[in-house]
């Protein structure tokens, strides 16, 4: 199917779905749910509106104002009742704070009891004990609530809110060989969560090779002849978050290969630019993709013979 | 408070309105817009002013010209049923354009449908006589002819599809299901040691698909899900077929032909996931999963085979993999947590051992001509505790375990060892200085070693060459120490400094320590942000990271040679928003990156080594874009993109493959992109 002809069958499902949207009739006992839960905002509402430096209202953009789900918190739901900031009982200039999140960025572990209550399901099941709720991270030190365009969910401005504390990879993903993050392509999140899982580095899959084989099968084997680094974890040769070498690789070949590889015959070559050092192919070494000239199919190959070509993933 | 926005107060009656009454709100356009979500089209044109090979690698906008800009972003609630539309179209006009649509009824059920594209494009071009690029059969020229410029690319177009459904009790189900085609050629050769290495580009023709089903269970105490996931990878192409080249100068490249692609390979998972909370503050979570992935991709013809090994045979390959976690979180006094974890992931190679060639095969052969399955058993596991010494002070000390079991054949090339162990000490401060200043340490060292290093082996059962340990399984010392600050003086101004240095020494396998020796990484940044008005928010960041590797290998015993590579950056960021006037809207990005790769080699004894030129990387990349509101719902925004990159790598420079390929880059690459677009935003 042509791109166009795709843009048109999921634009007319849009309007077609939209269309039948307001067709869902809201009950009396669903429409008395929205109007208790919108009196109860209310008691917020009266005071706070848009004019605030953190604006209250476009809550109702986002799926937290959402009252016909009978799930959705009312304020008093996340920020407590907080009965001493809405009568003053102290009588104070300055009402006291709200009971939770009362200023953003300054949020207890305590206060994220109010999000784990209705978000400790199966896709946070990892989250305790795991990397960020050990460094004392909460769940506003990266997202925001009273915005319907919560950066950290958005793939092209996510990033931003991860080098907030992962400076290096900040530094990394600019680099001439990365995956597309910068291009609005990728963000963090396909391959890591960040809310916890049961593999390492927070990693989405169960280890570092199965994550990079949802986009990189070509890599899985097994073959007739592996290449045992990339069976065991592909960050051995190569950096995910970016290098100056092609292909992410960490190294340029022939000093990543000289890390392993005995130097038995051509392996101990140094890297050179001219051939009058050593051999005529000891250039071939380094210029174009260095020992990758004839190493070709470098995470394995599934040639059945040929000893010598074969094996040293020549063929 | 700080007011943020010039919204007139009245909107506080009318919110008062909008929450007791639907009706009223619909007569009120200011309560609308800030209620109820909206929707916009941007509708321009953008220009790009030269060729853009670095700046176009993933973007869509690689070659100059005019390219439409597209973006949809519709958004509908039915507030009374909490039924959502989405449809989402970004870079429509681009080829790296994707859209999402999505349907559903909050609470209850939902479904989605998505479209992607992404374009790699090679950033070098290629002057070659080679035909058929893009195909699994190649005609390589006879005679060295550079022939005429060819772009290389890649490019992934994928569909998904999912669903999800509350069952009700805490049940609910979740579908997913996506499929990618990847096209397209890359650089690929054939090459031998005689200095003849010909240029054979894969192809690139393949599809892959994965579908996963996830069945939870969300109670108060136990939240659990039963998962399947499948995922099958078919290539369009098993092998690539070469004709041609100059057999006559270059006999032994002959030999290379048909060089084999991927094989189809296909995977299964099970799982259970999921936590307990036994008390408020004790929870649990686990994960059992059993894989098992299979490669039985019919071989590749006219090779010859082993007796025994059958034309149309296959590998067999099987691969089970079983994985078992089990972690705890407690809180047993309030000032006091504990984290502890154990897992255990056996990735089990059970694909049949069998000849499959004796060709070439002799005593001195680091081969016996059968397959090496490779099974991987790790295990590992953690126990933190952090204390609250006082108020304001915090420390933490952990322990890491990780091991890992591997299997080996008996005849190997290459310095093995069954098993490493690595133990990691942490520990760590935080402390807050006072209300603005917060500040931590944190020291972690590890230590790897392991069994006894198995020698290599040839098939007559002498020693081979054995000075290396692999990089992943030497002995290994770790240090590092992460020092950072927080410092908040206002509202308005933040400023935050990070700096780690690790060191990492690896033992001595041999008298001049071949292989890796040692190395370092140092990275230090500083971000400042500050709002110096209402309406003006600056950032800053500039960051350093440096890396170091010093290894040494041998060209002959009498000519041990040594090299230090260095790795080194200087990084900054600038990010400015304003509003000069009340209709502007006003931004600027800038990030400035140099990058320099150093190669110093020498000789330890015997004929000189020279060293490489060093090679430096330079990067730089301003946004621009300033934006006017015609009216409420209207706006114009204006985008201009700067994009500078210059390098001095000198990789294909001076190549030449033997059949007079070349590849090359412009090294210095500055590209301007111009965009003007409509926006229009609806309810």
């Amino acid at each position: 199917m042509k791109y166009w002809q795709k843009l048109a069958m999921s634009l007319a499902l849009a309007v077609s779905a939209a269309g039948i949207g307001p067709a869902f009739a809201a009950g009396e006992a669903k429409q008395q749910q929205i109007d208790k839960a919108l009196a109860q905002d209310a008691i917020c509402t009266k005071c706070h509106d848009q004019s605030e430096e953190r604006p209250v209202l476009s809550i109702y953009k986002t799926r937290h104002g959402v009252r016909a789900d009978e799930r959705t918190p009312t304020c008093q739901g996340c920020h407590g009742t907080s009965d001493d900031h809405v009568k003053n009982s102290t009588h104070s200039s300055t009402r006291p704070p709200v009971e939770a999140f009362s200023e953003r960025g300054k949020a207890s572990a305590k206060d994220i009891e109010s999000c784990l209550g209705c978000h400790s399901n199966i896709r946070r099941s990892h989250w305790a004990g795991g990397a960020h709720e050990r460094s004392g991270m909460v769940c506003t030190n990266c997202h925001q609530m009273h915005t319907d365009h919560d950066k950290v969910r958005d793939k092209v401005t996510q990033p931003e809110v991860c080098f907030t504390c992962h400076k290096e990879q900040r530094a990394l993903y600019t680099r001439p060989s990365r995956h597309p993050i910068k291009d609005g392509k990728m963000a963090c999140s396909d391959c890591h969560n960040p809310h916890g899982s049961a593999g390492p580095t927070l990693l989405l899959r169960d280890s570092v090779v199965a994550t990079c084989y949802t986009c990189h099968m070509e890599k899985r084997g097994p073959f007739v002849r592996n290449h045992a680094p990339v069976q065991e974890d592909c960050t051995i040769c190569h950096n995910p978050h970016g290098s100056t070498m092609p292909n992410l690789l960490k190294a340029r070949p022939p000093f990543l290969c000289q890390q392993c590889h005995e130097p038995a015959t051509h392996q101990g070559f140094n890297a050179s630019l001219s051939n009058s050092n050593a051999s005529p192919g000891q250039k071939a070494n380094t210029l174009a993709r260095g020992c990758l000239n004839c190493h070709t199919d470098i995470h394995g190959s599934n040639n059945p013979a040929d000893r010598a070509n074969a094996r040293t993933y020549r063929r | 408070m700080k007011n943020h926005r010039a919204f007139p107060l009245a909107a506080m009656a009318a919110a008062l309105a909008a929450v007791y009454g639907p009706a009223c709100a619909q007569q009120d356009d200011d309560l609308n817009w800030l209620t109820k979500p909206s929707s916009s089209v941007s509708v321009g044109a953008g220009y790009l002013n030269k060729d853009a090979p670095q700046f176009g690698r993933y973007t869509g906008v690689r070659d100059a010209g005019t390219y439409g800009l597209l973006n949809i972003d519709l958004n509908k609630l039915d507030e009374s049923t909490g039924t959502w539309v989405r449809f989402k179209g970004n870079n429509l006009g681009l080829e790296n354009r994707d859209m999402r649509f999505t349907h559903e009824r909050q609470g209850d059920w939902g479904y989605y449908l998505e479209y992607s594209e992404l374009p790699r494009f090679e950033p070098h071009t290629v002057n070659t006589a080679v035909r058929g690029i893009g195909t699994a059969s190649l005609a390589i020229p006879t005679t060295r002819t550079n022939g005429p410029a060819e772009q290389l690319k890649m490019k992934r177009e994928m569909l998904g599809a999912g669903f999800t459904k509350q069952l009700g009790d805490g049940f609910d189900l979740v579908v997913r299901a996506k499929s990618e085609d990847k096209d397209g050629a890359r650089i690929f050769s054939r090459g031998t040691a005689t200095n003849a290495f010909e240029f054979t580009p894969e192809p690139v023709h393949s599809t892959t698909r994965q579908l996963e089903a996830i069945l939870g269970y969300s109670g108060k105490q136990l939240q659990m899900s039963a998962i399947y996931y499948g995922t099958a990878y078919d290539n369009h192409n098993t092998a690539l077929t070469l004709a041609g080249g100059n057999t006559t100068a270059f006999s032994g490249t002959n030999a290379l032909n048909p060089i084999a692609l991927p094989p189809d390979s296909q995977s299964h998972q099970l799982a259970l996931d999921g936590g307990y909370s036994f008390t408020p503050t004790t929870r649990g979570s686990f994960k059992v999963a059993y894989s098992r992935a299979t490669q039985n991709d019919t071989f590749i013809s006219g090779v010859p085979l082993a007796a025994g090994i059958a034309p149309d045979g296959n590998l067999g390959g099987r691969v089970d993999t079983t994985l078992v976690q089990m972690g705890v979180s407690a809180r047993p006094v309030p000032k006091l947590s504990l984290v502890a974890d154990l897992r255990q992931e056996n990735r089990d190679d059970k694909t049949p051992v069998r000849t499959y060639t004796v060709t070439g095969v002799t005593a001195a052969s680091s081969f016996n001509g059968e397959n090496q399955p490779i099974s991987i058993k790790t295990t590992n596991g953690k126990v933190e505790a952090t204390y609250q010494l006082q108020s304001s002070l915090r420390m933490t000390g952990g322990i890491d375990y990780d091991v890992k079991d591997r299997n080996t054949s008996a005849i190997r090339s290459v310095s093995f060892r069954d098993r490493t162990e690595e133990t990691s000490y942490r520990v760590a401060l935080k402390r807050t200085m006072s209300e603005t200043v917060t500040g931590s340490i944190a020291y972690i060292r590890s230590d790897r070693n392991g069994s006894d290093f198995l020698n290599n082996v040839l098939k007559g059962g002498a020693t081979g060459s054995n000075l290396i340990a692999p990089l992943n399984l030497a002995d290994r010392e770790r240090d590092k120490v992460r020092l950072s600050l927080s410092w908040t003086p206002t509202n308005d101004l933040s400023v935050q400094f990070m700096a780690d240095q690790t060191r990492d020494d690896y033992s001595a396998r041999t008298a001049n320590d071949f292989g890796l020796r040692d190395g370092s990484s140092k990275n230090y940044s500083v971000d400042v942000s500050y709002a110096f008005a209402n309406d003006w928010q600056a950032s800053g960041w500039i960051s350093r990271n440096d890396t170091l590797a010093n290894r040494a290998t041998r060209i002959s015993a009498s000519n041990p040679w040594s090299s230090k590579l260095e790795n080194n950056s200087d990084s900054f960021g600038l990010s400015l928003r304003g509003k000069p006037r009340e209709k502007w809207d006003v931004g600027a990005d800038l990030s400035h990156s140099e990058i320099g790769d150093l190669y110093r080699q020498q000789a330890i004894s015997g004929a000189a080594v020279t060293s490489l030129p060093d090679v430096y990387t330079r990067l730089t990349n301003l946004k621009l874009f300033a934006s006017y509101a015609l009216r409420q719902n209207a706006s114009l925004r204006f985008d201009y993109i700067y994009d500078r990159y210059s390098t001095n790598d000198w990789s294909w420079s001076s190549w030449n493959y033997s059949d007079g390929t070349t590849l090359t880059q412009a090294p210095r690459q500055y590209i301007s992109f111009f965009g003007v677009t409509y926006i229009y935003r609806f309810q």
